[in-house]
């Protein structure tokens, strides 16, 4: 039997700003795209709204010396850990060392991977990158994350697209429940770049979108979002968590899986049609009043489900929203993450 | 990090599947590896413009057999894992039907088999020759651990570990732990990986590639060979055990996970990350140091790294004998950990370990040296640790079942 998992602090970063004050401002004012980048179509220059997160902050908890070769995927990463500590009353990094570190992440440091490619399609083969291949890796946030705050306890880079969240989180509920360490710092981080946009744009040409609508199944409305949402987490200690819990996280599949009657849904729709029409099916008697989404406040992701969990936990604790929610998310392959929060 | 009160249960490895370039499977991998034979080559497929070519552990291209492609959309890296795992479970005694009566997990770990590094499209993109967008689909399609899951029409939880070159050690013990924690019933668990361009240019980049085969804790090694291949184990408690009447290989009875937090691409020099994981297998195997029989280490042959494990061995395993066995398969990044497993697990049954080919100078850095021959050892427990970039270590300790 697994524990349930308190939550001690959350750290956000993303279209929206950064921090908790600013994510309490898009939860009361909505969110839009914050930015357009351009990229080459077909039919010319296509300029493509999108969700763009920006780590300058991190340099008010690191050295900017420490922060030269780390790129812009890592450094979102680390700014939303340190944000979450701080948020959670832990030093960093005397407080850090015996912690555990767990990242989900979609697409990984892909802007990383394209600029060491454009070193070797221009310059050569010869002229790879070193700095640019370690950073490539998708642990590479996790592992920098574990260098900057000097965390020594386990790592784990989880990459599962849109059940990575899920994933992560069963994983962190194994360690805290075996007692492997005492909290868990675990979060989600996706980095947006032309190419994606060029994937987006190329799947998807008839329309380029201007809001995300989460709702409309029908249309598609996803526009590109990245950022970084992390959460320190510990075992039940019997006090108030200041976020509240996560009681059940459970990975479920359509066939056998019904939604709950009892609490507010947190739909991970965002825009995708391909997976909204799974989510009109499982919604299908729900009624519409009791489903939120988040994704126009973050923009569309594959690890969204913990940019919702970390704005539901603080909907909840600023009373915007049902202390009780459930967070539902699903892949292009038939899989449901579920995880319930009190 | 504070001691460990763990509850980690032995979980049992009832089934073993791999193939990288020492062999097509494990009784072919085995055999190539206390014959002493090893195979890198300059690869006809995987090719840069720098003034050396260095070998690779390279597997042919009917290491794939024709029946496992699913389509264009089959993309190399997770067709290896498939090809492990079939040959795990069909040694597990499970079978498609059979798979169905539990809840099956699948957990893999790669370091290529996620990443969107297709170099021709993104050298179409750059160079506004707009990329059409079959290699993105083959992109989306690739985790391993879904491609193993359609292939065995699994429903359950599963996911992809990337945590670099211990990426395969870390699934198994992270599927272990999904069992002791009633997540699962059995997990295919293990790595995989492939050469291409990225990887083969990224490594020489950092220069640590040796242009002549790896010597592996050798006092001149010049760095590491590439290699490409899968390993995958089944895992199963003990109550499915007893209930199915499966054969056991061997027990999981530890696993360490810890981090040095020192540098993005090197070891911490006193290498106090991997003594914590150590630490914390052998805690939850409950045993001391004196009672592991061998160790398959990681000795990739880079400088840095073989010498962290030989100043750590001189000190924490002084008389227990070790070797590295990526003379025989080349460093197969995601899939060493799990490939490692599978060779350290054989090794144990048989009470023999191969020798670390390539080793003939001892480093006077360190005390200790590698086995130069095939070695008998005694005892019922080994580990096989692994070390990866970002600093992230992983231990698993093995034991050695009455059956085996």
């Amino acid at each position: 039997m697994t524990c349930r998992m308190a939550i001690r602090g959350i750290g956000l970063a993303g279209g929206f700003g950064c921090g908790t004050e600013a994510a309490l401002n898009a939860l009361r004012d909505g969110g839009k795209p914050n930015d357009v980048l351009s990229f080459q179509a077909s039919t010319g220059k296509i300029d493509y709204p999108v969700y763009l997160a920006d780590p300058q902050p991190l340099k008010d908890f690191i050295s900017p010396r420490k922060l030269r070769r780390i790129n812009k995927y890592s450094q979102l990463a680390a700014l939303a850990a340190c944000l979450a500590l701080q948020d959670a009353g832990r030093d960093i990094p005397s407080q850090c060392s015996d912690m555990a570190v767990i990242v989900a992440s979609g697409y990984g440091a892909s802007s990383t991977t394209f600029a060491f490619l454009d070193d070797i399609i221009k310059e050569g083969d010869r002229f790879a990158s070193p700095t640019q291949f370690s950073n490539s890796v998708h642990s590479s946030a996790a592992s920098n994350v574990t260098i900057l705050l000097q965390i020594k306890g386990p790592c784990l880079t989880v990459t599962q697209f849109e059940m990575s969240t899920t994933a992560a989180l069963l994983n962190a509920q194994v360690w805290l429940t075996e007692k492997i360490v005492d909290t868990v710092l675990l979060g989600g981080i996706d980095q947006i770049n032309q190419v994606l946009l060029y994937c987006y744009h190329s799947f998807w040409p008839s329309e380029i979108p201007q809001e995300i609508m989460p709702f409309n199944y029908d249309r598609q409305t996803a526009i590109p979002g990245e950022g970084s949402a992390f959460m320190v987490l510990t075992r039940d200690e019997g006090d108030v968590p200041p976020y509240g819990y996560i009681d059940t996280v459970s990975w479920k599949n359509p066939d056998d899986y019904t939604v709950p009657d009892d609490v507010m849904l947190i739909s991970g729709s965002d825009g995708h049609r391909a997976c909204g029409l799974q989510y009109r099916k499982l919604f299908r008697s729900v009624d519409p009043g009791r489903i939120k989404s988040f994704s126009i406040i973050y923009g569309s992701m594959p690890c969204g489900q913990m940019f919702d969990l970390a704005l539901a936990s603080l909907a909840a604790r600023h009373k915007l929203a049902p202390s009780s929610c459930c967070s539902i998310k699903l892949d292009a392959n038939n899989n449901i993450g579920v995880i319930h929060h009190s | 990090m504070t001691a460990v009160a763990s509850s980690f249960s032995p979980i049992i490895v009832s089934g073993m599947g791999g193939l990288c370039a020492a062999g097509a499977n494990v009784p072919e991998i085995m055999r190539t590896i206390y014959s002493g034979l090893r195979t890198p080559v300059v690869s006809e497929y995987v090719r840069a413009d720098h003034l050396e070519q260095y070998p690779m552990f390279e597997l042919p291209p009917s290491a794939v057999p024709d029946g496992y492609y699913e389509g264009p959309e089959s993309e190399r890296c997770g067709l290896l894992a498939i090809v492990a795992a079939c040959e795990a479970v069909k040694n597990a005694g499970l079978d498609l039907d059979s798979l169905k009566e539990y809840r099956v997990g699948v957990c893999i770990g790669t370091t290529v088999g996620n990443a969107m590094n297709n170099e021709l499209f993104y050298r179409d993109f750059l160079f506004n020759r707009l990329p059409g967008m079959q290699s993105i689909k083959t992109y989306l399609k690739a985790n391993p651990a879904d491609m193993v899951a359609r292939h065995f029409h699994l429903k359950g939880m599963r996911q992809c570990i990337a945590n670099a070159c211990s990426s395969g050690a870390v699934a198994i013990g992270q599927a272990a732990e999904w069992i002791n924690n009633g997540l699962c019933d059995i997990a295919i668990a293990g790595g995989s990986d492939m050469l291409c361009r990225v990887i083969y240019n990224g490594f020489i980049s950092l220069k640590i590639t040796d242009s002549q085969p790896c010597r592996p804790f050798d006092k001149n090694r010049m760095g590491l060979n590439l290699g490409e291949g899968a390993g995958m184990v089944v895992l199963e408690s003990s109550r499915t055990v007893r209930q199915r009447k499966a054969q056991t290989h061997a027990t999981l009875c530890g696993y360490g996970n810890c981090s040095d937090a020192y540098h993005i691409s090197a070891p911490i020099p006193d290498g106090v990350g991997l003594e914590m994981a150590i630490s914390v297998a052998l805690q939850q195997a409950q045993i001391c140091h004196g009672d592991i029989a061998f160790i398959n280490a990681h000795g990739t042959a880079t400088h840095e790294n073989d010498k962290v494990e030989g100043i750590l061995f001189s000190r924490l395993f002084p008389q227990t004998p070790f070797h590295s066995t990526k003379g025989y398969t080349g460093h197969t990044l995601g899939a060493a950990g799990a490939i490692e497993a599978i060779i350290t697990i054989e090794s144990l049954k048989r009470q023999m370990i191969a020798a670390n080919v390539g080793f003939s100078d001892p480093d006077p850095e360190f005390t200790v040296n590698p086995v130069t021959e095939n070695t008998p050892v005694a005892g019922d427990y080994a580990l096989s640790d692994s070390v990866a970039f970002g600093g992230n270590n992983a231990v698993l300790v093995f034991r050695r079942t009455s059956e085996a």
